[in-house]
């Protein structure tokens, strides 16, 4: 027993193909909070966690799934990296007990490159639902390596799971020739492993030799630079190319073959593993997709769907939205002013500043909770896949993929895991198309703006006009990725290729948990840019060229006219906003939600001051806006320009270069339809 | 032999040929669709994505969708 050091770290990494559950046992195994959701590609970065096991210290790494140790996507590359480059201590193989096919094809590859690994059998909870039962114990003989049956959302096996690491910490190697490709291409092995041998042994420090040898016969294009960047490379290379040529004359595909073998294989692992407990009769997911991916039938319920969802997060939320509305700009702002001992300064800065700038964000808390509700409704049940699947087709004709649609619903919620989400992307002008046009989906900041406007002028049409937002956020983005495929990314795109998991019955306790995490950061942004933006802005609003204006300013137009919010709003109002008749309040809300856009509705709030029926009612009677500016107002917010944190993002996936392409086009596009809408108001007399 | 994109959905057939790029080749082997399988066609917009499934006497594998562009360079004869 000892508890005074721990040993030297040791890296546990989590591979396997997408879907199969990694994330879920990295939380369980860590206490993190791993991203997890029911479509392949929902981890695109490798995530590190630790795990204490007696006096041992384990570094455990999620990684993204994959299907095979060639990468396309970006995020592929990652993972394949990861396994096979940086020689983690232990591989946990992560096997889909639902999809055991294609999770061998995968266990195989990488036991063929010598790692130390166990197997994860994940998901045999819902393999038994499907009717099928797995010898695990019998898996494990034939693969060499121990396997542990597991339930990663319930924990089940996880213990198991953690002796084994343990166990496995000592060291234990991989068996290299599960796999027997023939005799003609075994014969082929040996020779490129002598070669090997004599002319690169540095590279066989790293590498098991038969890996190598299998690569080069397959041609596997990273494996020969790989050995070309030794010295004696070349000659190994010229001599597999004679080797492979003479083996072509007995296989005309040779690669093939080899799949093929390894496939016969599998199929010859899985006879002797499974046994069906159940006769196959028609699942759910079978069912339910006759419908949902139904030509026709499967359009009308993605909109039914979506509407609903719109509506759920509406009706619920509403008269929770007025109540905080009339608690915080209402009960909690006049208690403050009322205070006796509070110096005039603090109580304005306070009630006139704090409380109606972040209170009035906060008000929709619960219309952005329930929105995040239905968002991890739709990731979870296994819905995104099939939204891919049905606008594949209209999505092609703007030069992407229906994947790019899963970025683009995740952007609804926030535009930084959007951006972050197109690494899975496979095609490389497709991906950066779909970088630059994530900013246009409507994140959840925006959904305060438009509240407020549409409440404030379109009354009873508001849910409606709030809708439109939607609609025109994926049609910007569609009509932008257009003309980037056209113009700057150009070529045609590798194609649509992925995999539509079975629904699942979302689990209370995930939905929960994703929909606490979202909230959180939402909140803390209240706590920290959004505050910190009102104050400023409050300062501007009471100081001026001339000094301190006194708290008065802000219910004296008069005042706050000649207060350094004041002048700012105006170099815009009387410029570039003129045309689009917007006040000099509205301009300085503008400016600053370009840092988050939340903030729109916290400058709003501190300038016009919100009274307890709520920002839109003071709206209302001031008469800010008529239809036509405020519907080219909320538009301009849709559009203008991502927030500083979206920014960030397109900056470090794509480069500076791309970040300030997509704020340039965001602005001119923004200003341009606003300017249109207006133009268009007045033309018919609508203003 | 026809492409895939073309097929009868609901029918049952056979793979006889991939065309195009490595790339696509070993992806879709790496998913389990290669020459000589047999595959299941649940669903299929005209112009569109289609929805296969392996076939295989060894239980279930989740479906995949495949473009139009890719699922006409699957060849396919109906079983
Ligand atoms: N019923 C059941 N569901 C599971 C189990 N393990 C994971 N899930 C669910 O399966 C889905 C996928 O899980 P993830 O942990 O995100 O899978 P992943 O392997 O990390 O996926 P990628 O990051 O896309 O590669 C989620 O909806 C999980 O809640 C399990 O053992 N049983
Ligand atoms: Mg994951």
């Amino acid at each position: 027993m000892s508890i005074e050091k721990t040993r030297k770290g040791f890296v546990v990494a989590l591979a396997g193909v997408p879907n199969s559950g990694k994330s879920s046992i990295f939380n369980k195994l860590t206490g993190g909070k791993a991203w997890v959701g029911n479509w392949p590609g929902v981890t695109i970065e490798k995530k590190v966690g630790t795990l204490r096991l007696d006096s041992v210290e384990v570094e455990v790494v999620d990684l993204p799934g994959i299907y095979g140790l060639t990468a396309y996507s970006l995020d592929e590359i990652i993972a394949r990296n990861f396994i096979v480059e940086e020689n983690p201590d232990l591989v946990i193989i992560v096997v889909n007990a639902t999809n055991l096919e294609r999770s061998l094809y995968l266990a195989l590859s990488i036991l063929e490159l010598g790692a130390n690994a166990i197997v994860a059998l994940n998901m045999i909870d819902l393999a038994r639902e499907q009717g099928i039962e797995i010898d695990y114990q019998k898996l494990s003989e034939l693969l060499g390596v121990p396997v542990v049956p597991t339930v990663a959302v319930t924990g089940s096996g996880l213990q198991n799971l953690k002796k084994l690491i343990l166990e496995r910490a000592k060291g234990g190697k991989a068996r290299l020739n599960i796999v027997n490709y023939g005799d003609d291409v075994e014969n082929a092995i040996k020779k490129v492993e002598e070669l090997l041998k004599s002319n690169v042994p540095e590279l066989l420090k790293k590498y098991p030799s038969r890996w190598i040898s299998i690569k080069l016969l397959e041609w596997d294009e990273d494996v020969i630079r790989k050995v070309k960047s030794y010295a004696g490379g070349d000659e190994v290379i010229r001599e597999v190319e004679r080797i492979r040529a003479e083996l072509q004359n007995k296989i005309e595909d040779l690669e093939l073959y080899m799949t093929e073998r390894r496939y016969q294989k599998i199929l010859e692992i899985v006879r002797s593993i499974v046994r069906q407990i159940k006769p196959k009769g028609i699942t759910w997911t079978d069912l339910l997709d006759s419908v949902l991916t139904h030509r026709v039938l499967g359009v009308f319920s993605a909109i039914a769907v979506l509407y609903m969802l719109f509506r759920f997060a509406f009706e619920i939320s509403t008269p929770f939205v007025d109540l905080f509305s009339l608690l915080i700009n209402g009960y909690l702002h006049d208690w403050i002013l009322g205070l006796k001992l509070l110096p005039p300064w603090l109580a304005s800065l306070l009630a006139d500043g704090i409380v109606n700038g972040v209170g009035t964000v906060l008000s929709f808390l619960p219309l952005i909770t329930m929105f995040f509700l239905g968002l991890a409704f739709l990731e979870d049940v296994g819905y995104m896949t099939r939204i891919a699947y049905l606008v594949d087709k209209v999505f092609s004709k703007f030069g992407l993929s229906g994947k790019t649609v899963i970025p683009l619903v995740i952007g609804f919620g926030c535009n930084v895991p959007a951006v972050m989400a197109t690494r899975a992307i496979e095609d490389e002008n497709e991906r950066k198309t779909a970088a630059l046009i994530a900013p246009l989906a409507t994140c959840s900041a925006r959904l305060p703006v438009y509240m407020v406007i549409a409440y404030a002028i379109f009354k009873r049409a508001a849910g409606g006009v709030v809708l439109s937002m939607y609609v025109w956020s994926i049609t910007l983005a569609l009509l932008v990725a257009l003309a980037l495929r056209k113009f700057v990314f150009k070529g045609s795109s590798t194609g649509f290729v992925m995999e539509m998991p079975p629904y699942i019955m979302p689990r209370p306790d995930i939905i929960s948990m994703k929909m606490w995490e979202r909230t959180k950061k939402f909140l803390r942004k209240a706590g920290t840019v959004i505050l910190i933006g009102v104050v400023f802005i409050w300062l501007l609003s009471v100081t001026g060229p001339s000094g301190f204006l006194g708290v008065n300013a802000l219910s004296s137009p008069e005042l706050l006219e000649h207060s350094w919010a004041g002048l700012l709003g105006r170099v815009f109002s009387e410029t570039v906003f003129k045309p689009l008749g917007w006040d000099w309040r509205t301009s300085v809300a503008l400016i600053f939600g370009f840092i988050a856009k939340e903030i729109v509705v916290g400058t709003m709030a501190i300038l016009y001051g919100v009274g307890e029926k709520g920002l839109p009612a003071t709206l209302a009677k001031l008469h800010v806006f008529t239809p036509v500016t405020g519907y080219a107002f909320m538009l301009f917010v849709l559009i203008y320009v991502p927030c500083v944190a979206t920014m960030a993002t397109i900056r470090s996936e794509l480069g500076s270069r791309y970040m300030l392409f997509a704020l340039t086009y965001e602005l001119i596009l923004a200003y341009l339809l606003a300017l249109t809408v207006v133009g268009f108001g007045h033309l018919i007399g609508v203003s | 032999m026809m492409p895939l994109a073309f097929a009868r959905p609901g029918s049952l057939v056979r793979v006889i040929a991939i065309r195009g790029g490595q790339g696509v080749h070993a992806k879709l082997r790496s998913l389990g669709i290669m020459e000589g399988r047999l595959l299941r066609v649940v669903n299929l917009m005209y112009g569109g994505p289609v929805i296969v499934e392996i076939v295989n006497d060894v239980g279930p594998s989740p479906k995949v969708a495949l473009g139009f562009g890719i699922s006409t360079k699957i060849f396919v004869e109906e079983v």
